[in-house]
């Protein structure tokens, strides 16, 4: 594995310029949707992660969708970890910063148009509802950084509409699991009322936090085995 | 600097587009890779430059496994394809992202080639660019990049006659003892007094392998006197000159490599083509 800074500096160098109209314009629609939505509640913010999650499948392997232009990626003088490196900094780290810059940002403006229709305008609370909001979707996405890379490894694994796939495979296996623990927890003896054992049964944090890394190393791991196979 | 032993590729199973490939590649010659289309020469460009993986046997390109995508194999290989995509950024840009990654690039070089071709704003988006125009200015950046290895899948598609003319002057000028090229195309006529060496590609396999000069030694091209004996003749066409033949050279003559008639002669020939150089290689 080969690995030198200052190419992996140039690669991100080229990936921002290359995308740089379609970065501005995802994010922007990110701030106009965040702006609107964001102080809602708990289940709004979710939603709206679950479609920056879309986001990030749609878009973050898009060079490596079309032969044209995957030729071009994989032909560049640089190793396959630098070339995984820059995706993954890129969902992981650059996306999610200017997404909660753009919806702090864009939740700071629509309140601020709200309140001067209304009675005027105090920045400094409406800046402090921006803060929070941007403290809560970072929260947020620490806690589902797992299902983030769900939707990464879609993004390289399916070459088209990766995101939607992702989503609707998430949604299926989701579904899947819930029926077979509901059918687990009948014949276990809750007939009807199974649900009711659902509440009661908790799994241990350390366990929960054990599947995460498990789960992120695991799809990480399979995502960059897969960029290396990757062929033109 | 490029061995190829029984290379076998194929897209869908147990069909095989590369059929058990064996080819040696010399350094310091340009190199065509001619067949009809669809006989496999961009699959063997693209094995050749790792973008794709063999199903069975060994590509080896400068010591390295294209496959393995190392970092030495790439800074020194510019593979310039038939298709690309639009980047929507200006041609110095372009040349400015991508030029980092490749320790021998030459600006001046770059801009030259581009002068060459009459292109000399470099603030045209990419995107904006015809398909010519943009391919001459990839052309430029290739052969800019001073790689060892330079190899080009149609590079004369959408050009037009001039710039094609152009190409093999600029082609001819970036030429060094430590560059290959291969060139690919079924426009055989484009190379013409540009390439050292020819391979030709049928169904997947090797119709012929062999440089220039082993070529015309083994063969005649010229217009057909006479005295000529028929079955001597390998492929006659008639035109304006008169009938132009390649025949068996088996009086030493000199004459001039004509790549199309040789292109057909082999087609027309296959079997003949085939036991007369793999009888001189023999030999040697």
């Amino acid at each position: 594995m080969e690995f030198n800074i200052l190419r992996f500096w140039n690669l991100c160098k080229r990936d921002f310029f290359i995308h740089l109209k379609s970065d501005i314009l995802t994010i922007s629609l990110m701030g106009i949707i965040g702006g609107a939505f964001a102080s809602t509640g708990e289940g709004a913010k979710q939603l709206l992660l679950l479609f920056m999650f879309f986001l990030v499948g749609f878009r973050i392997f898009v060079e490596y969708s079309t032969k044209k232009s995957r030729s071009q990626i994989l032909l560049l003088p640089v190793s396959n970890l630098e070339r995984y490196l820059v995706v993954l900094f890129r969902a992981f780290i650059f996306y999610p910063l200017c997404m909660l810059i753009s919806i702090m940002a864009g939740s700071f403006i629509v309140a601020c148009l709200f309140a001067l229709l209304r009675v005027g305008v105090d920045i400094s609370t409406r800046m402090n509802d921006s803060l929070t909001i941007f403290g809560t979707f970072l929260d947020l996405i620490v806690k589902y950084y797992s299902i983030g890379t769900i939707f990464f490894f879609g993004s390289i694994f399916y070459k088209k509409y990766a995101g939607l796939k992702m989503g609707l495979l998430i949604f299926g296996i989701v579904m899947f699991v819930a029926i077979i623990i509901g059918i687990i927890f009948m014949i276990m003896g809750f007939n009807n009322n199974w649900y009711i054992g659902m509440n009661d049964f908790s799994i241990p944090t350390y366990i929960e936090n054990l599947i995460d890394v498990g789960l992120v190393l695991f799809f990480l791991g399979l995502s960059y085995l897969r960029l290396t196979e990757e062929q033109a | 600097m490029i061995e190829l032993n029984e290379l076998q590729f194929g897209y869908k199973k147990n069909k095989f587009v590369i059929n058990n490939i064996n080819l040696s590649i010399e350094k310091g010659y340009i190199h065509g890779l001619l067949g009809k289309n669809g006989t496999g020469k961009t699959t063997l460009l693209k094995l050749i430059a790792g973008l794709l993986f063999p199903d069975e046997g060994k590509v080896e390109v400068m010591g390295f496994e294209p496959q393995k995508r190392q970092v030495g194999f790439l800074s020194n290989v510019f593979f310039l394809p038939e298709e690309f995509c639009n980047y929507k950024m200006s041609i110095s840009s372009y040349a400015i992202t991508h030029s980092c990654f490749y320790p021998k690039f030459s600006q001046k070089d770059f801009i030259s080639y581009l002068e060459d071709f009459e292109i000399t704003d470099l603030k045209h988006k990419m995107d904006a660019l015809s398909y010519g125009t943009k391919k001459k200015v990839l052309i430029a950046f290739g052969l800019a990049t001073h790689t060892d290895l330079i190899i080009m899948d149609e590079p004369t598609n959408g050009l037009d006659i001039p710039s094609k003319a152009q190409f093999r002057k600029i082609i001819l000028r970036a030429m060094s003892e430590e560059t290959t090229i291969i060139i690919s195309t079924h426009q055989v006529r484009d190379l013409h007094n540009l390439i050292d060496s020819i391979v030709i590609l049928d169904e997947g396999n090797i119709l012929l392998n062999a440089s220039n000069q082993e070529i015309t030694s083994k063969l005649y091209f010229g217009v057909k006197d006479q005295d000529s004996p028929k079955e001597e003749v390998l492929f006659s066409d008639d035109t304006i000159r008169g009938l132009e033949i390649v025949k068996e050279n088996k009086e030493n003559q000199e004459s001039n490599l004509d790549i199309e008639l040789l292109f057909n002669a082999v087609f027309s020939n296959k079997k003949r083509i085939k036991e007369l150089f793999n009888q001189n290689n023999k030999e040697e």
